[in-house]
């Protein structure tokens, strides 16, 4: 007769303390998840902020429907390192000016030529390790069209264990523009931004991370509000790789992409207002 | 060697710039939980289960005979000293992440819709929270914080308990003696007086698939460890370790 023991001797009930115990002269070692690199806030609305010269101010929109459309400062927040907050600073990269994409991924995907694919548990660590470098490689589509510079703010790599691309990765970059931002009266006036639809509500069929097409979209809505207020900066592009809507959940080829794009603009209001904002934005709205 | 470690070091890198070397040198140390086992009315099956790194001995007093032990963790465990005939398995949800892990169905357990989808594998050894815990009473009371880990444990709990039926055929809280970081624990009666307790070989430790158990001094531990992950990280990267950091692009390079 066999007798079964079961023992659950350790454990525990608190991840802070386990650090601080030890036994036996063996301490433990906590496992630090790598993929809480995209950090969560429960706030119910993100800020809009931007520096505004020398006096460094901190300019606030007036409508709390714009700080709701804006998920840039929600985003980049973990990204310390990143220069600062002013979307309209031609020189320096900005946590407000940013374009992140969602795209999914097979092994073979981010394996180099010839490579030997990796055992099933070292699968996501290869994804991961390599997270970085895919991203970077869509700096290369955005200095092309769009860009003067661009880096690698932050990747957050993961499996997917729906559909036959198992493999996730959402970055985040930011970017020195390479198109005419305008002008700007630092001293007085208030930064309003809104967003647009950029695909039909369907979205477009997926395909490369970052379309380049979209890029050239983009720019040409920022030329249109910059004739009409004066200056423009494209706040963010969000390129997200979505399972179709009401096909088959579990399939992800023929998955489709909804992008976004958020746009700020300067001004004195009335003259600078998220009404005016939208209207403008309305011209290029996306019908089914 | 572990991939959860091993994603945790290229974390570090890309997001602190560290370099492998202090990276690793957050250690990965185990603790140490001896089992003392007393009870030899019948051939033994152990499920030693851990939240944590552990490293588990098991000492036998005289007359019992442990048939097979189990070790189910969470990260990967491992049994030093193995006791002689004893067959070993190790589950731990270390490995693919399509079991239990995170991203993986822990999220849709923990919001509530695990009940028709449960995971198949969920290795993961909550326990199920009950008064003597501190957060038991905060929870009646409304204190959102407690709240939030009681249900959290219940909720793993339960998915945790019906894997653990399908695995084993009998709950998870049969038979279980349960402890919050306990480093000595004893299963079976308490002798009546003293006993020689033995273990298997002491120089064995025996770790799941996919693992590596490096043993010696301080400095060889430290220069091996270096060394597995360096050629883990190198192997992962495709042979450039800079990818994790990548430089700003500019127009025209």
């Amino acid at each position: 007769m066999w007798r079964l023991i079961v023992l659950a001797g350790v454990i525990v009930v608190a991840l802070a303390v386990a650090g601080a115990l030890q036994f036996d002269s063996l301490r433990v070692g906590l496992v630090t998840n790598a993929l809480s690199n995209m950090r969560e806030t429960t706030e119910s609305s993100a800020r809009v902020e931007a520096a505004a010269g020398p006096s460094d101010k901190v300019l606030r929109p007036r409508d709390d429907r714009v700080a709701r459309l804006s998920l840039a400062d929600r985003i980049t927040r973990g990204a310390e390192d990143i220069d600062g907050t002013d979307a309209f600073r031609p020189d320096l990269f900005s946590r407000n000016r940013i374009i992140a994409f969602r795209a999914r991924f097979n092994v073979e995907d981010f394996l180099n030529e010839g490579e030997t694919p990796p055992a099933p548990n070292r699968e996501l660590l290869y994804f991961d390790a390599r997270a970085a470098k895919i991203a970077a490689e869509q700096c290369h589509v955005i200095v092309e069209h769009f860009a003067v510079k661009c880096r690698v703010v932050e990747v957050a790599a993961s499996r997917d264990r729906r559909g036959d691309l198992p493999f996730k990765l959402s970055a985040t970059l930011a970017y020195i523009p390479n198109y005419d931002l305008g002008e700007i009266n630092r001293k007085e006036g208030d930064l309003v931004e809104a967003s647009i639809r950029l695909t039909a509500p369907g979205g477009v069929q997926a395909g490369r991370p970052i379309a380049p097409e979209y890029l050239e979209r983009t720019l040409e809505i920022c030329d249109h509000l910059r004739a009409t207020f004066g200056n423009c900066v494209v706040t963010k592009l969000n390129f997200a790789e979505q399972r179709a809507v009401g096909g088959d959940p579990d399939a992800s080829r023929g998955a489709h992409m909804r992008i976004d794009a958020s746009f700020a603009v300067h001004g004195i209001w009335p003259k600078a207002s998220v009404a005016k904002l939208e209207d403008a934005l309305a011209l290029f709205e996306v019908e089914e | 060697m572990l991939e959860d470690d091993l994603l945790a070091k290229v974390g570090q890198i890309r997001k602190k710039g560290l370099t492998i070397a202090e990276a690793v040198s957050r250690d990965m140390l185990y603790r140490l939980a001896d089992v003392y086992v007393t009870d030899a009315s019948a051939p033994l099956h152990l499920v030693l289960q851990s939240e944590y790194r552990t490293l588990w001995r098991v000492l036998q007093a005289p007359g019992v005979e442990v048939a097979h032990i189990a070790i189910v963790g969470r990260n990967a465990t491992a049994l030093i000293s193995p006791p002689q005939g004893a067959t070993l398995e190790s589950i731990s949800s270390d490995g693919p992440r399509e079991f239990g892990r995170s991203d993986v169905g822990y999220s849709d357990i923990f919001s509530g819709q695990w009940s028709s989808d449960m995971p198949e594998c969920f290795p993961l050894p909550y326990r199920d929270p009950n008064e003597s815990w501190d957060a038991w009473s905060g929870s009646a009371k409304g204190r959102g914080v407690d709240r939030n880990l009681i249900t959290k444990y219940q909720l793993g709990h339960a998915a945790y308990s019906a894997w653990y039926k399908r695995q084993l055929g009998v709950a998870a809280s049969d038979n279980t003696v349960s402890a919050s970081f306990a480093a000595h624990v004893m299963v079976g009666p308490k002798p009546s007086e003293p006993v020689a307790f033995t273990t298997g070989d002491p120089k064995v430790i025996a770790v799941g698939s996919g693992q590596t158990a490096i043993a010696g001094d301080a400095a060889t531990i430290s220069e091996r460890v270096l060394d597995v992950y360096e050629s883990e990280l190198l192997a992962a990267t495709g042979g450039d370790i800079g990818i994790l950091t990548p430089s700003v692009v500019t127009r025209g390079d």
